[in-house]
């Protein structure tokens, strides 16, 4: 009987519910039924583009992309939105102040497991479905946190200013706790305890101790303290500077990479350079011993600092005549290993061949109060004040760090937790030279590897810059700039535009990586083909300084090679890429130097990246000069263009104007003059220099190679391969020698049909002549 | 005109499905004509990076047999084993040179290293489609061959909507819905030896993508009792058997219940899907565009697992209050499309209560007709662009009305049914049973 009873309410309440679920399906029917109707009403028609869409956010912060296409079509209203529609969603950009698809993709896992790669999939969810379903679009609609109580610190009135905010609305004490933690320091102990206050304060002002302490809140729960906000770093140091250096105006982003053992200070003038990186290592310029007349003494918070005086005086001896020409120096800081400085190395961190450089061990003490000193003492000793006006301007913290395995080792370690410690790192350096210099910038440097996934020894230089970027903004927002080693892809490739495929491998096997280098936002690789990417990327809300203005960038370590397993000798095409990559840097509003990183050509790489004695030189001398588009056109030959607005959509000749720059007819003169000179004086081998001379005895140079004759180049037959026949080039009764007055360029020469050939002057000739040569089928 | 009524008057079941059928077809094939071919572009995944993705990805993830542990996978064992069967037919060249994880694999696509890019796999991949579409063929056949038109239906339905999408996919539910088949058809048949082979074919079909095991309360809504245990031997061994083949072991079974619990607690992506919460999203997208924001955002989002659970069971028990064979798989079926967003290939599991309903009532009448058109309106092959590619469109709101027609079928039987019951118990004569059996 109670069954029957149960069975029967049961029933009961099915109906019920079955009447209620009915209603809803019948309204289920008809919404379905309006939804599949096309373009009833605009919310249910078309998609609504305005949601992630405003033309003029996305002309101002796309540059880079070139509308010509669409723009020639009359049927096409808004050129930019068909690009947008067509190229933009794919590229993954960002077209409106109310829609980063890049951090709407990184906020929603589910979305990512769905989507992958594929960015047009995120615009289309947003205004399809995502709008609706009130998904965070910006990281304005986001809050930060997840602490009870937020916590910044800043210097007032030569006090230190915590300013508390309460993040939930209830915290379960009423007194909190105020840690004051050297950087190294982590634990909540009695002695870092500097004062108690209500739980409703909201603001404290403490005495200035240490500028790279930290400041942290706790409450005291059942095990002890317990952390209840984030770590606050001071996060305005500059303002206890007594100096700020006036900044040195430059003419040009154009700057080389300063090697030591180039111990070539003429080539640095005469390449009339407005930048230069030099590299700072750690072990060669501190000194363990104290022993009097070979190091510095430098006296900082309260313990003493060797340096090694005579590297030391190398290096005023550069900053004075740096500072003479007018150049912006930027010191990279470098560890190598060395066993006297063990304790400044992660104790993970095992010395090995495979690794260039150690981060710096600011988890210690010893690594962090030697870093401290060793920042302080150069940046006050070159702060522009000296008679010399010796100026150190940025600071660069190590070396492409999203690499732990070779260039900024600390063992296997998470993301997070590597951003940890880098992050501790870079604001020790920010904090001290900021004292000691407001005007110093300071730079986070990242390889090429930007789309790669991190594991525990390589991060990607994307996923790494955002944890370092939400690492600073908890502790603290700083100033940071970027810099970036925008090498080329591959390296054995110099040209520019092929950075996203390859066609050779360096064993000469075939491999199969394609779009490693494109304009997609999480593009494998950044090199100078698609530096906008990057660019592009730190225009994001997110990565905006405290103003509200981009971030300074850097491309550096730039290299192509001259000399190459698939082209052979290339000096030309390498100083094609040089001019290309140049032009893109000095076009783009965003990006502050552009650093060439060799000079020379380095003895125990197989690739030849110096420039030294090569075309490259003469070329990369004159190339931001208001003449040099003119003097150097024969480049857009080169890489087989006719306007340098096909490749770079933002060029603008007009920008060279402002150039205080070289006569071009005087530095070619120069070039050539100088180059004689040190083939002469760096071969060593006189004869063969003799020799050379001996065939143009009569001739003064320079000549315009112009005025050749070419003979007659034969045809060639079809093999599938490049053909490189023989081309004699004669002036007057002179024959001249490839390789030693011009260089060979061929185009089109692998299919059948006409091939041409450039003959490019180097040395005492200059500029260049085409001439062609047929393919032919054989029968 | 008059000829054509008296006529119609005379259609079957089936005449009227291969009458939907073949007219979708006629105009799809005509949109295509004129568009020139276009309008597959609106249909089907657009490039060959895609095609077979469900088939090629999985074949390369039992390389090696660490599926769960390296790649990941969702499938269980038994469906890997498949893969890995036909992995053995691959060429070693092909493979030698793929990458070690799930999301390099992803970026693979279109590359030289696409086992798509090389005919020997393509060819495989022709071949597992063309096997198992003759397969169902013939087993549509079997169901509805007393109908003159039944040639043409199969043909219909194996060109119908979500089967064209199976197909692109490559996806294993072709092979899954052949299996449901066999059990359907031959769980009752007297042969006790084919009746047991169709309880195994349904053990396989839940191994190799676990919801067919819905199909299993079938047997209790008949009071098989036994027949149901042996069933859930047959699945357990199904699923756990195959384990021992791949190197993980048995130890594999946690990683992949650990690899499923993961993916079950991201919350499913599009709001056009046909599962519970994308139909009630619907519903409010809906109310909201008209009325203004009624329902707050992202309500649904927080509640969707909950829906789904809710739907699922609330269809599950209505299954006890529904009499005739094909309602009882209709509500199988919808059980299976409501529970969790699939891709739309999941539409051609509602060919199944189709095909009982051919095979059961040979005149459309007041009862069917209604199901018939739900179907039918998520089977029929229509020049409607569906960007399938981007899961969002327009077309989802025809699939998600024929979803709606027929959940309100099942909740309309269900209430008469039950208003019926409780007439009965009012007269003090009756009791579920007595009900159910006067309807």
């Amino acid at each position: 009987m109670r069954l029957e009873k149960f069975k029967v309410g049961l029933a009961r309440v099915y109906q019920v519910i079955s009447y209620g679920l009915l209603l809803v399906v019948t309204i289920g029917a008809v919404s379905a039924f309006i939804s599949s109707l096309p373009k009833l009403g605009s919310s249910l028609g078309e998609m609504d583009y305005s949601l992630v869409y405003d033309k003029e956010y996305y002309l101002d912060n796309n540059p880079d992309i070139i509308l010509e296409a669409y723009e020639n079509d009359e049927e096409i209203d808004d050129p930019a939105f068909e690009h947008f529609k067509n190229e933009g969603m794919k590229e993954g950009r960002i077209a409106s102040e109310e829609f980063d698809v890049v951090y709407y993709r990184e906020l929603y896992p589910d979305l990512e497991t769905a989507f992958g790669d594929d960015w047009e999939l995120y615009y289309e969810h947003y205004i399809e479905c995502g709008n609706f379903e009130g998904r965070i679009a910006t990281v304005s609609d986001n809050v930060r946190g997840g602490y009870a109580l937020g916590l910044t610190s800043e210097i007032k009135e030569q006090n230190v200013v915590l300013k508390i905010t309460q993040n939930v609305d209830f915290l379960e004490a009423n007194r909190i706790y105020i840690f004051q933690l050297n950087a190294y320091e982590d634990e909540l102990a009695e002695e870092n305890l500097v004062k108690v206050i209500n739980k409703d304060t909201m603001q404290v002002k403490l005495d200035i101790r240490n500028i790279t302490d930290k400041y942290v809140l706790a409450i005291v729960g059942e095990g002890g303290y317990e952390i209840v906000s984030n770590t606050a770093f001071i996060c305005n140091p500059e303002v206890l500077s007594v100096n700020a250096s006036s900044e040195v105006e430059s003419n040009s982003k154009k700057g080389i990479q300063f090697s030591e053992d180039d111990e070539l200070d003429e080539f640095y003038s005469n390449l009339r350079l407005s930048n230069v990186q030099c590299d700072f290592i750690f072990e060669d310029l501190l000194s363990v011993s104290s022993s009097s007349g070979q190091v510095i003494s430098y006296e900082y918070n309260g313990e003493n600092y060797y340096f090694n005086k005579s590297e030391v005086q190398k290096l005023d001896e550069k900053f004075a005549k740096w500072a003479e020409e007018n150049v912006i120096v930027s010191a990279r800081i470098l560890c190598e290993y060395d066993k006297s400085f063990s304790d400044l190395y992660y104790e993970n961190a095992i010395a090995s061949n495979n690794t260039h450089y150690y981060a710096i061990n600011t988890s210690k003490e010893y690594g962090a109060e030697t870093l401290a000193a060793f920042v302080a003492f150069f940046t006050e000793r070159y702060n522009g004040t000296d008679e010399e006006n010796r100026l150190l301007s940025n600071w660069i913290v190590g070396s492409n760090v999203n690499d732990n395995s070779s260039t900024n080792y600390m063992g296997e370690v998470e993301l997070g937790d590597y951003v940890e410690e880098y992050a501790r790192t870079f604001r020790i350096v920010y904090n001290t030279a900021k004292v000691q210099n407001s005007s110093v910038n300071v730079y986070v440097p990242i390889s090429n590897r930007w789309g790669y996934k991190s594991d525990t020894l390589s991060y990607g230089g994307r996923e790494f810059l955002n944890a370092f970027n939400d690492q600073i903004v908890i502790e603290g927002a700083l100033d940071w700039g970027l810099s970036c080693e925008a090498l080329s892809y591959p390296l054995n490739d110099p040209l520019v535009d092929n950075d996203d495929t390859i066609t050779l491998g360096e064993t000469g096997k075939a491999t199969y990586e394609t779009d490693v280098a494109s304009n997609i936002v999480d593009t494998n690789l950044i090199t100078m083909k698609n530096i906008d990417v990057l660019t592009r990327y730190i225009h994001r809300t997110p990565f905006l300084n405290k103003d509200g203005e981009v971030r300074s960038v850097i491309v550096s370590g730039i290299g192509y090679t001259s000399d190459s397993n698939i082209y052979g000798n290339c000096e030309a095409l390498q100083a094609a890429s040089i001019v290309y990559s140049y032009y893109k840097a000095e076009m783009n509003e965003d990006i502050d130097m552009y650093i060439y990183g060799y000079l020379n050509d380095e003895e125990d790489s197989k690739y030849s990246f110096g420039i030294n004695s090569k075309h490259a030189y003469d070329v990369f001398r004159i190339m931001d000069s208001k003449d040099a588009i003119d003097s150097l056109s024969y480049i857009c030959d080169i890489i087989d263009i006719e306007d340098w607005n096909e490749v770079i959509s933002y060029f603008d000749a007009s920008k060279f104007n402002d150039f205080d720059a070289l006569p071009v007819e005087e530095s070619i003169e120069e070039i050539d003059t100088d180059v004689e000179d040190v083939e002469i004086e760096e071969s060593g081998n006189e004869e063969t220099d003799a020799e050379d001379d001996t065939d143009n005895e009569d001739l003064v140079g320079p000549f315009d190679i112009s005025t050749v004759q070419i003979q007659s180049i034969e045809d060639c037959k079809y093999t599938g391969k490049e053909c490189r026949p023989q081309v004699i080039v004669t002036l007057g009764e002179v024959t001249l020698v490839e390789d030693v007055d011009y260089d060979l360029v061929y185009v089109n020469n692998i299919e059948v049909g006409v091939a041409k050939v450039m003959i490019i002057g180097l040395n005492d000739y200059y500029g260049y002549i085409t001439s062609q040569f047929e393919i032919v089928e054989e029968k | 005109m008059k000829y054509m009524i008296e006529k119609m008057k005379k259609f079957t079941t089936c005449d009227w499905v291969c009458v939907f059928l073949m007219g979708g077809l006629l105009l799809s094939v005509a949109y295509l004509f004129y568009t020139r071919g276009n309008g597959w572009s609106n249909f089907l995944f657009w490039n060959q990076n895609d095609t077979g993705m469900d088939f090629f990805h999985s074949i390369e993830y039992v390389r090696g047999r660490v599926p769960y542990e390296k790649f990941q996978t969702l499938y269980p064992p038994l469906a890997n084993l498949l893969f890995y069967v036909i992995f053995c037919f691959v060429p070693s060249w092909q493979y030698a040179s793929w990458p070690n994880s799930f999301s390099e694999s992803i970026g693979t696509r279109g590359t030289t290293i696409d086992l798509r890019y090389w005919q020997p796999t393509m060819m495989i991949f022709i071949l597992f489609i063309m096997a198992t579409a003759v397969a169902l063929y013939i087993l549509f056949q079997r169901y509805i061959k007393k109908y003159k038109t039944s040639k043409l239906v199969s043909i219909g339905l194996m060109l119908s909507f979500g089967m064209i999408n199976a197909y692109e996919r490559g996806n294993i539910i072709i092979f899954v819905l052949l299996f449901i088949l066999i059990f359907i058809e031959y769980k009752d048949s007297e042969n006790k030896v084919i009746s047991e082979l169709a309880l195994i074919s349904l053990a396989i079909a839940a191994g190799l993508k676990i919801y067919p095991a819905v199909f299993g309360v079938l047997l209790i809504y008949d009071k098989q009792y036994k027949k149901a245990f042996r069933t859930i031997i047959y699945g357990v061994i199904a699923f756990v058997a195959p384990f021992l083949a791949f190197k993980e072991g048995l130890g594999g079974i946690f990683t992949f219940l650990k690899v499923f619990a993961a993916y079950s607690e991201v919350p499913s992506f599009s709001c056009q899907g046909l599962s519970a919460d994308k139909l009630m999203n619907t519903i409010a997208y809906t109310v909201n565009n008209i009325f203004g924001p009624v329902i707050p955002e992202g309500t649904l989002m927080n509640i969707a697992t909950i829906v789904n659970i809710g739907a699922a069971i609330f269809l599950l028990l209505a299954g006890f209050f529904v009499k005739k064979r094909w309602e009882k798989v209709l509500v199988c079926t919808m059980t299976v499309l409501i529970y969790q967003t699939q891709y739309v290939y999941i539409l051609i599991m509602l060919i199944i209560p189709l095909l009982i309903i051919l095979q059961d009532e040979e005149r459309i009448n007041k009862s069917n007709a209604m199901v018939i058109v739900g179907i039918m309106i998520t089977q029929v092959l229509l020049p409607l662009d569906f960007n399938y590619f981007t899961v969002f469109n327009k077309q989802y709101g025809r699939l998600q009305l024929g979803v709606f027609i027929l959940l309100g079928y099942i909740i309309l039987k269900t209430n008469q049914n039950i208003s019926s019951f409780l007439r009965e118990e009012k007269k003090g004569k009756g009791d579920i049973k007595h009900a159910i059996g006067k309807i």
